[in-house]
């Protein structure tokens, strides 16, 4: 009844575990949505037809004027009311005596339902046609064309009168200009447009067939912006260079508003899902990933998790000595597996661990086992600390130690086979896609893989760090086995933001920047030196050579 | 357990320093801001403040101190690692429900700091205590695999980092009250 108790929590657990991974991939993909196409303008609003008149609202008759009202006497009445000051000007209202003839005016307005007619005028509503302005705005979108503009400019500088042209370019329309006379106009034009890449390449021929020189040059700067600048420019003008200044900004403008190349979400969790170019790439990526998700976390969580829940905990006594509690084996194999490994420690460099019945311990065992699981013991924080580090170090970056090469290291690649993963990228990037190796040989090379260890060092170490005291502030108080989560992921989001800041903010790139060309320095010092000393050794060898040969 | 804590043991300085860190990276993401890194500096200084108070008055009962400590130091943490998601989203629809989040994280737990410190503790004989364990794995496989991703492609994501260190803040959040339980009162609790 257990076991199936147990196997159902299990697959509870596992079916919790599978909607999440469910969900998560919902949300990257969301988080991904690329821009969808700008709305191209509709049609002009053609204006209806206007109303055709109806019939004259044929006017009423006419009111017969009622009696006056001569009872004026209230309003004088309303004299009275003099005794106020403002009634004074209440007086005025007496006035009001023209409301009577008031009656005949409500007439003239009914004639004057005429101009109700002439609310023909409200076909000059057909101004909404100039409402087309706004189909104008969609010159929002040629808005990069206003980049382009500049190129314009450019062209303007070739000649005056092309400065003209450069005026008409701004309309959209191009290819008639480029087909016109004005060649160059053309070519000033294709730089307002966004569309100028099919009419830019079009006009470029124009252009060069219209054989003015300035033309030419205003060809150039036009193409340059679609693109296209090489074949053309190089084709037809020396010039080209100028276009190619002024249009290689525009185009990383361009090529900026294609958001695809930024990593998606997706990519940033999940290595396998990155678009890599050659298999190999690919097959590390895969390996990366089973090495995050299956080797190394798994396997660290399931044991802490097990252990805790096994209530293993140690507990002083009044002897100095240190009391062991926790169950001796558990039921499940699996689960006694991964507790029998937690329980592993190094002491004095061998391999041990508490058995089934260990129970009573000293401090020196004691010290050993916190350490090796980077929990703190009671030498005090910065000699755990420091030992914590060199051995997560060691696992992952230092060749010449022994736990580099150790098999349950490379196990779980790190070590060796974590070096290569992480060379993978750089080396492919030089590699032209492992085709061609020479690249390999240069110290830009070298020095770039060599910054990226370095971050990467610089960064486990962070973690590393901030992880160690998070867990040792923890571990003295009431719940010492939640130190162990709580630094795990305090170590995680620093060592995160360690990386994040040298490769994310603009100090952070510059001392990268900076680290890869002092690398690359000393490098480059390195191999003329070797160069120098070979030269040397060659020539002596020669000369020595010629001084050998017989005759000379 | 409950032995005098020296100055040396405190762990006064090195927890201010980690807070200085954590303080001094978070206000690099998305990009720098020096208002914001005085801010997180100055949170830091009156944590160590604080710490060196509580070594006055409770040094004497090694866990008491050592809780309280770990509050504070959990709090700030938690406070650092919020603040990049809502500068990220600033005024918009996910910076409201980030701080409706963060809101009921903060004040939740505390009514529920007993039924937690079991859970945690116990975690096969309590549904919170299966949920945090659920929970952690897979925030320590999500912050893991993407900060190793970020390692391997030297492309660091600050969206992915934000998010990471914002459900970070709430987990410690959500742990946070438990440590303001007193010792007695622990030992009674998990009697139980």
């Amino acid at each position: 009844m257990k076991k199936k108790r147990q196997s159902r929590r299990l697959s509870i657990a596992f079916i919790i575990a599978i909607l999440f991974w469910n969900v998560l991939p919902m949300v990257t993909i969301a988080s991904s949505f690329t821009p969808g196409k700008p709305i191209t303008p509709g049609e002009v609003i053609t204006p209806g037809d206007p109303i055709t008149g109806g019939n004259f609202i044929a006017p009423g008759e006419v009111y017969d004027y009622g009696k006056a009202y001569n009872d004026g006497a209230p309003v004088d009445s309303g004299g009275n009311l003099n005794s106020g000051t403002p009634i004074i000007e209440g007086s005025t209202d007496s006035d009001g005596q023209f409301i009577t003839p008031n009656s005949p005016p409500s007439l003239f307005p009914i004639l004057g339902g005429d101009s109700i007619q002439s609310g023909d005028s409200v076909q000059a509503g057909d101004q909404a046609d100039t409402g087309n302005a706004v189909s104008g705005g969609d010159s929002t979108q040629a808005g990069d064309g206003v980049q382009a503009g500049d190129q314009t400019d450019a062209g303007n500088a070739v000649s005056g009168e092309d400065s003209v042209h450069g005026g008409t370019g701004s309309n959209g329309h191009v290819p008639q200009n480029g087909n016109s006379s004005n060649g160059d106009a053309t070519q000033g034009g294709n730089g307002p447009n966004g569309n100028a890449a099919e009419e830019g390449t079009g006009s470029n021929g124009d252009a060069t067939q219209g054989s003015n020189n300035s033309n030419a040059d205003a060809t150039q700067g036009g193409s340059d912006q679609n693109g296209h600048a090489k074949q053309d420019g190089d084709g037809s003008n020396g010039n080209a260079t100028e276009g190619g200044s002024g249009s290689s900004g525009n185009a990383s403008a361009g090529n900026a508003t294609d958001a695809e190349e930024s990593p998606s979400f997706l990519n940033t969790i999940l290595n396998s899902t990155k678009k890599s170019d050659h298999f190999i790439e690919k097959v590390a990526n895969f390996a990366i990933d089973v090495r995050n998700y299956v080797l190394n976390l798994g396997d660290n969580v399931a044991q802490g998790l097990i252990a805790t829940a096994a209530g293993f905990k140690f507990n002083q006594l009044a002897d100095g000595k240190y009391a062991v509690y926790g169950k001796n084996n558990l039921n499940h194999s699996i689960g006694n597996w991964f507790y029998n490994r937690y329980r592993a420690y190094d002491y004095n460099g061998n391999q041990t661990n508490f058995g089934p019945h260990a129970r009573r311990i000293g401090e020196a065992r004691y010290n050993a086992f916190m350490q090796s699981k980077n929990l703190v013991g009671t030498n005090g924080m910065f000699s755990a600390t420091v030992s914590s580090l060199k051995s997560s170090m060691n696992k992952s970056w230092n060749v010449f130690s022994k736990s580099f090469w150790k098999p349950s290291t490379m196990m779980k690649m790190g070590g060796p086979v974590g070096v290569t993963l992480t060379s993978v990228g750089s080396i492919s990037e030089y590699s032209d896609g492992f085709t061609d190796f020479s690249g390999l040989a240069s110290t830009d090379f070298a020095a770039s893989l060599t910054t990226d260890v370095a971050i990467g060092m610089t960064s486990t170490a962070a973690g590393s760090l901030a992880s160690t005291m998070g867990t040792g502030a923890l571990a003295g108080s009431l719940v010492p086995g939640v130190g162990t989560a709580i630094g795990a992921v305090i170590g995680l989001g620093v060592g995160f933001s360690t990386t994040y800041f040298f490769n994310g903010t603009r100090p952070g790139r510059k001392l990268k920047e900076g680290s890869v060309t002092f690398f690359k320095k000393g490098y480059d010092a390195v191999v003329d030196g070797f160069n120098k000393t070979k030269d040397f050794v060659t020539n002596s060898m020669s000369k020595i050579g010629n001084f050998l040969k017989p005759g000379g | 357990m409950n032995k005098e804590v020296s100055f040396k043991e405190s762990r006064i300085v090195g927890t201010t320093i980690l807070l200085l860190g954590t303080g001094f990276l978070m206000s690099w993401v998305p990009d720098g801001n020096y208002m914001l890194l005085m801010f997180n500096f100055l949170l830091a200084f009156i944590a160590g403040c604080l710490f060196y108070y509580f070594w006055r008055t409770t040094k004497h009962e090694s866990k008491r101190y050592f809780s309280l400590l770990s509050f504070v130091m959990i709090n700030v943490i938690a406070i650092h690692f919020s603040i990049p998601l809502l500068r990220i989203y600033f005024l918009t629809p996910t910076f409201w429900i980030g701080v409706v989040m963060l809101i009921i994280m903060v004040t939740l737990p505390y009514v529920y700091a007993r039924k937690i410190a079991y859970g945690v503790q116990k975690p096969s004989k309590s549904k919170i205590g299966k949920i945090y364990l659920i929970y952690l794995g897979f925030l320590l496989s999500f912050g893991g695999s993407a900060y190793m991703g970020s390692l391997y492609t030297s492309n660091a994501d600050a969206i992915t980092l934000a998010l990471f260190t914002f459900l970070g803040a709430l987990f410690l959040l959500f742990l946070a009250p438990i440590l303001l339980i007193k010792p007695e009162e622990m030992d009674e609790l998990m009697k139980k």
